[in-house]
């Protein structure tokens, strides 16, 4: 079943960033140029995911908060309770995750 | 007037704006601030601001279980007493004062607490022969945490509007240590001023938003946050005062915000944002905007807030590392296709000043 999402009244704190393509590159970039300690994480075909509050900004960022064990973007909820998620997305993998619309499910250990 | 006032009073305060600004609502209201947070979070400098930057007679004290009532409101007269008059001596105290803040206020005994009660409700001092109309305009009161003493509710009731203050965050360490080292230039304005405002503010036109405002204090009742009777009918006051900063004769569904403060406590305030997050989805405030966008995450003033930061950094010769943490701020708060016109712009100008 498709997981449909809303837009958050109350958006969350950004606690990390995904990106793909030429964002994912420049983000990079300004990570290293900047010498930032921040934890980032490559998955090839799916993006780039950095944790962190201080991050770079970038176009076409998509920034991510975080509830409990899932990552969501920091604009977006979604329309099922976080507890249903947590169990529907431990078959995919172990927490915590990053949960982004159209499906895609990043485990980040 | 009002919004340089907040700004001045404000610099180098972090995280303290919306208080500062809680505080001004609350003196244009007529009504009285509980600040609850634990000890050192700025919440006595905050009220001292606020009082300078008003002009006002300003009066602080700390209470505790010996406090003695004549710490607060004045030694007895001894001349008159001499006469046979038992009177109190109140210049420079609580009495006289325009603005007071009164740190640990629940700390105080049942004869200072019931005297205070009768001034902060109908602002008149009585002791003895002594009876003494008050110019308090507001009064702080401050505390580290909620009393669960029944005895005292009837008194935390008086105090309208509800501030919980958390220490600065992990991230703004570095503001605050700079920012603790700063004298705040505060061009002090008149009390006048502030009476002009309060004086609009009584004549403000509710009408518009009593049908909101009545289906939002049911819709709190249904979710067990129901305010006081008492609490229902002052709440008006701050949507009065709101509507007066806004610069609006006629309240309008923008100024029914004021409604979250006065919930009692802070994890109710929380459900109450949740539970009225489409009234309170109109919210603006042109004056107090970081405190109506904390208290009502409304998208709207939340935009307001980001284009008065964006146009004052466009001012100056911004720092790319502040224009890229604007453009964060933007980007992690609004979905790009909620972007309102005005933002979208902003948001295109200071992409051109980064390198």
């Amino acid at each position: 079943m498709k997981l449909s999402w809303s837009s958050r009244a109350h958006p969350l704190a950004i606690e990390g960033a995904w990106a793909q393509g030429a964002a994912a590159q420049q983000l990079q970039r300004k990570i290293r140029e900047r010498g930032l300690n921040l934890q980032c994480l490559d998955f090839p075909e799916q993006g780039l995911v950095v944790l962190g509050d201080d991050l770079p900004w970038v176009e076409q960022l998509t920034y991510l908060g975080r509830q409990g064990q899932i990552y969501t973007p920091t604009v977006l909820q979604p329309d099922l309770p976080l507890e249903w998620l947590a169990e529907g997305l431990a078959r995919k993998g172990p927490p915590p995750w990053v949960l982004l619309p159209e499906g895609r499910v990043l485990s980040l250990r | 007037m009002i919004l340089e006032l907040v700004e001045q009073c404000s610099q180098g305060l972090v995280e303290r704006r919306t208080l500062v600004e809680a505080i001004v609502l609350a003196a244009v209201a007529g009504e009285h601030v509980l600040v609850i947070g634990p000890p050192g979070t700025a919440k006595s400098e905050a009220a001292r601001r606020v009082a300078r930057g008003l002009g006002g007679r300003y009066f602080e004290y700390l209470l505790g279980k010996f406090s003695e009532p004549s710490e607060l409101f004045g030694p007895v007269d001894l001349r008159k007493l001499k006469e046979g008059v038992l009177e109190t001596a109140t210049q420079g105290m609580l009495p006289e004062a325009e603005i007071a803040f009164l740190d640990e206020v629940f700390a105080g005994s049942t004869a200072i607490l019931n005297s205070l009660l009768t001034l902060l409700n109908e602002r008149v001092f009585r002791r003895g022969g002594t009876r003494l109309n008050c110019p308090l305009r507001v009064c702080i009161g401050a505390s580290n945490a909620l009393p669960e003493d029944e005895s005292l509710a009837a008194f935390a009731d008086r105090f309208l509007v509800r501030c919980f203050v958390e220490p600065v965050s992990d991230s703004l360490l570095e503001s605050l240590l700079a920012g603790g080292r700063q004298a705040p230039a505060i061009q002090p304005c008149s009390l006048t001023d502030l009476d002009e405002v309060a004086r609009r503010a009584k004549t403000v036109d509710l009408t518009p938003v009593v049908p909101l405002l009545a289906n939002a204090l049911r819709r709190l009742r249904r979710e067990g946050l129901g305010l006081s009777d008492r609490r229902s009918v002052r709440v008006q006051n701050l949507i009065a005062a709101a509507a007066a900063l806004a610069g609006r004769d006629q309240a309008c569904p923008a100024d029914l915000w004021p409604l979250v403060l006065a919930v009692p406590t802070a994890s109710e305030q929380q459900m109450a944002r949740q539970a009225l997050h489409e009234v309170l989805a109109e919210s603006d405030n042109p004056s107090l905007y970081r405190l109506a966008e904390e208290v009502s995450a409304g998208q709207k003033v939340r935009a307001r807030r980001l284009i008065e930061a964006g146009q004052k950094l466009l001012a100056e010769h911004p720092d790319p590392l502040r224009v890229e943490g604007l453009l964060r701020d933007i980007d992690g708060h609004f979905a790009p296709d909620q972007l309102p016109p005005e933002l979208t712009e902003l948001r295109a100008q200071l992409k051109v000043r980064l390198p």
